[in-house]
Formats: C-alpha cells, structure tokens, sequence
C-alpha cells in the first residue's frame, strides 16, 4: 500500500477525531487492561535527579548510589 | 524527554509533574498538536511540538535525549526500522526508548477488524489471522477508517536490536484488576484474561 495513502487516512482521521480520543491512553496507563507506570516504573520516580546522575549509570557510579538511597528514603 | 505520537499530551504533563526538564513532542495532527499545546499550557506547561510522521526527517537534536518513548504511537510508523533507527539517533548512548503498542497477538486473536470488536465463540479464542501476515489492513473507526498492520515480535526485536537498542525489559501482562475480577465477562475481559492486550518495551540505545 502506497505510504501517502496511508499518512494521509491515518491523519485525517486523528484531525476529525482528536477531540474524542482526548486524555486516553496516556501514562500512567500503557495500554488498556494493561499494567501501568505504577505498576512498572520504567521511568525513574524522581526526574529532577535525573539530571545529577544519568538513570541508566544507576549501580555504576558514586552518584548511582546516591539516587539509589534518596529514591529509597523518598519510597 | 521526547515523546513519539504525543496526542493529546497528556502524558508529556505526566512527566511534567514529575519534573522532567524539557519536553518535545512528535505527532502527525496538526490537531492532536493544538490540544497537546493547549492542554500544556492550560496546566502551566510548554513543549516543543513537529507536526509529522514519525518516519520523516525533522528537525530533532541528536545525542540529546534521556528518554524517548510513545504509547500506543509506534505502530503507526510505515518503517518500523527507520523510525527505530531515527529515535536510536536522537538520544545519548544509554538513552532509554520506552514504548506501547497492541500485543503482537492482538489482531490475530478473537478479533474482528471489520467490526473492530473482540469475538469470543464458545469461550475459545479464535486464531484468526495469521501472525505472519503483516501487510496493511483498512478498519473502519467512528464512521472513518484508519490503516494498520500487525507485526510479529521477532518483527520488533529484530529491529530494535538492527537500531543499537538492548531490550532491557519486555512487559505482557494483563493489570491486576482484570486478572482477579469477577463478574465482567465483557469479551475484552475474558480476552484480557487470557492473552495479554498490549505489549511494552523497554530499551538502552548502546
């Protein structure tokens, strides 16, 4: 199927009905029926430490560890 | 953070809320974008927003992300793997892409793109479709109809792994609620009982 054809069906559709779709399937839900960020915590619960020491260094640097302890006492 | 497919935006306040330092947004409509932008501002928020398909070229940093993620976006793409290698390039190394979409199983099990409902005969699932079939399909939604396919798991693996991603985590499973309920026997219920609806990932650019 011709990739125009399928932008320009799947935007005319979300511009017509945007308004209904408003707020569904937005985080904390990843889905429907479906465990949610509450559940999984996939993202880390504090992103303002984010920026102090990089999330995926967690367990590898001094920082890592830091965050770790402050997530623990915020939890 | 960036978010792929950002709709109404409300998941952008989420992370908002929780003081994510920057967010953009990508979206095909203009009018999801104008209810995003709105919905931000109306809760003392702003974003930077692209009107475009996720495939295309745009005008995003590169090496700049933490965090790219979409829910219930990617399967939207018409190039799963461009658009994983172009969310690859956006963020850092060790960068996290985080997203949703319906379970790989979704349109072959118990379900009807012509009706667009779940069909459960004799309580049995119904393998209807075949999972290696992932050629585009037409559905009518609300008087309209959208184009989709559906993509094998392997389909997603392969091309995360082709993009430099590490799958750190893979999530199929039906919420707590819907497991233990009693009483609902709604046939996404029954359905959900038995077969995860959505499927997530997570992943580390390397």
């Amino acid at each position: 199927m011709e990739i125009n054809k399928i932008h320009n069906t799947n935007r005319n559709y979300w511009n017509t009905n945007a308004d209904a779709w408003f707020g569904t399937t937005a985080l904390p839900d990843y889905g429907v029926k479906f465990m949610t960020e509450d559940d999984l915590h996939l993202f880390p619960r504090a992103m303002s430490q984010v920026q102090e020491c990089f999330y995926p260094a967690f367990g590898e640097c001094r920082e890592g560890q830091r965050l770790r302890s402050l997530l623990r006492i915020q939890a | 953070m960036l978010e792929i497919c950002c709709g109404s935006g409300h998941s952008l306040k989420y992370h908002a809320d929780r003081n994510a330092a920057e967010l953009w947004g990508v979206d095909i409509s203009q009018k999801q974008i104008e209810n995003a932008k709105a919905y931000l501002n109306k809760n003392g928020y702003s974003a930077r927003f692209i009107c475009s398909p996720m495939e295309a070229d745009m005008d995003i940093p590169t090496d700049y992300f933490d965090f790219v993620y979409s829910i219930y976006g990617i399967g939207w793409t018409t190039d799963l793997q461009g658009t994983f290698k172009k969310i690859a390039s956006y963020l850092k190394k060790d960068g996290i892409f985080i997203f949703s979409w319906h379970h790989t199983l979704y349109y072959c099990v118990a379900r009807s793109s012509d009706m667009r409902h779940d069909v459960i005969e004799n309580n049995e699932l119904i393998f209807s479709k075949s999972y290696f079939d992932e050629s585009y399909f037409t559905m009518p939604v609300d008087g309209s109809e959208i184009i989709l396919c559906n993509r094998k798991v392997s389909t997603y693996i392969n091309a995360l792994a082709q993009a430099g991603f590490c799958v750190e985590q893979m999530i199929e499973q039906t919420d707590t609620e819907t497991m233990e309920s009693i009483g609902d026997e709604s046939n996404k219920t029954r359905k959900a009982k038995m077969l995860p609806i959505s499927v997530c990932f997570k992943a580390r650019k390397l």
